[in-house]
């Protein structure tokens, strides 16, 4: 059950078991996201064939461009090819579709394999082609939907809840309390009793602090039905030196007799009128 | 003031001071049997409710039966609740209300009549 306030521990061994399955899964989301196809790649520059280098970018929506540059040479100008792509992955295969100006698709099928910051395509016609990805031109953000990432998404939820799900319970259970006694005019005892019993306060304890905390709640309540022009403070009047009279009496009787057996009678009492209201 | 006005205030105050839901007991006569209007009777429960609390609670703090620690933390948010109330009370029709006080009423009663006495209780 929940606690109030200032009794919650945090026991050491599940706090160490958080703290590793925390670090565990922060290290394997973070590498299965360097695992990622989706970022820019380039290829080639490195003086074979005029310095023509291949740059493919990779978004997650199974699109992307590749660019193909030619730098200026003795023999032309720079030479820009730039064709859209279509991509697919299946196991460790890539298939692309090369998309060019004129809408005629060319479809290629290699097998891949990343390793950190290199991905390596191999086809029938080229094999060992390596392709270093480009850091800082990551036009996309890497790939959060994988299994791990979703999990450690999940764990720092459940590490949220578990941390906060006693002050949260509390909390909503307080203003429920003062919903209850706003809306009904009674009944705020009905959920702060248990409250108080569940935070470790004996029964009669806890009907006493229950007391005193509807007390500033139910003046509120008050405030705003004779503001809201439901009641004036003269109907009220004639019921209140007999009651706290009786609430004198009830008081001193608390702590004095068994409550048991009057507990069961007002709990008949109460279905009574609860069915007749109910019914009516 | 008749004598019905004088014996269930009286009642409601024995009830609320003992917290067996007392402030169930004045708004069950006045809606029930004296026949006020629902809001009207929740209303004056409620002003009843502060002066017999009051006492109750002067009682109990003299002979140190309540803690206050929690009455610091549930007493805002009840209140932020009961301005919760008071906003819904305006979209609930009067014939509705009547019935969630009976629903309240007979899950208490239930609750009640079927909780089993703990030994905290012997404390």
């Amino acid at each position: 059950m929940f606690n109030l306030g200032t009794q919650f521990k945090i026991k050491p061994k599940l706090f160490l078991l958080v703290v590793i399955c925390f670090i565990v899964l922060l290290f394997s989301s973070c590498k299965s996201a360097e695992k990622s196809i989706v970022g820019s790649w380039k290829c080639g520059g490195d003086g074979v064939l005029y310095d023509q280098y291949n740059i493919l970018t990779f978004s997650e929506d199974g699109t992307g461009v590749s660019e193909t540059i030619i730098p200026e040479n003795q023999d032309s100008e720079e030479l820009k090819i730039v064709n859209d792509i279509e991509y697919k992955i299946q196991d460790d295969t890539l298939y692309i579709d090369f998309i060019s100006e004129d809408g005629s698709v060319n479809s290629t099928e290699q097998t891949f394999e990343i390793d950190n910051d290199t991905l390596t395509l191999n086809s029938k016609k080229v094999h060992n082609a390596k392709y270093e990805r480009i850091k800082h031109n990551k036009p996309y953000p890497a790939n959060n939907t994988d299994v791990s990432s979703v999990l450690f998404f999940v764990f720092i939820h459940i590490l949220f809840w578990v941390i906060f799900l006693k002050k949260i319970l509390t909390a909503f259970f307080g203003i429920l309390v003062g919903i209850i006694n706003g809306t009904v005019g009674a009944g705020g005892g009905l959920v702060a009793v248990p409250l108080l019993k569940s935070s470790g306060l004996s029964q009669k304890e806890s009907h006493s602090t229950a007391i005193a905390v509807l007390l500033p709640i139910s003046l509120m309540s008050a405030v705003s039905y004779i503001y809201a022009g439901h009641v004036t403070l003269a109907d009220a009047l004639p019921y209140v030196i007999p009651s706290v009279i009786g609430a004198t009496v009830g008081t001193i009787l608390l702590y004095k007799i068994p409550t048991h057996l009057l507990k069961k009678i007002f709990a008949l009492f109460m279905l009574y009128a609860g069915v007749r209201l109910f019914l009516r | 003031m008749n004598i019905a006005t004088i014996i269930w205030g009286f009642l409601a105050g024995i009830a609320a001071g003992m917290g067996l839901g007392g402030g169930t007991v004045l708004l069950i006569y006045l809606s029930l049997f004296a026949g006020v209007a629902q809001l009207t009777a929740q209303g004056i429960n409620l002003i009843v409710f502060v002066p017999t609390a009051a006492v109750a609670v002067i009682i109990y703090a003299v002979r140190h039966k309540i803690a206050w620690k929690k009455v610091l933390i549930m007493a805002p948010l009840g209140i932020v609740g009961s301005l919760l109330g008071g906003y819904l009370l305006k979209f609930i029709p009067s014939e509705l209300l009547s019935k969630i006080l009976g629903g309240v009423l007979i899950f208490m009663g239930l609750s009640r009549l079927f909780s089993r006495k703990t030994c905290k209780d012997e404390k």
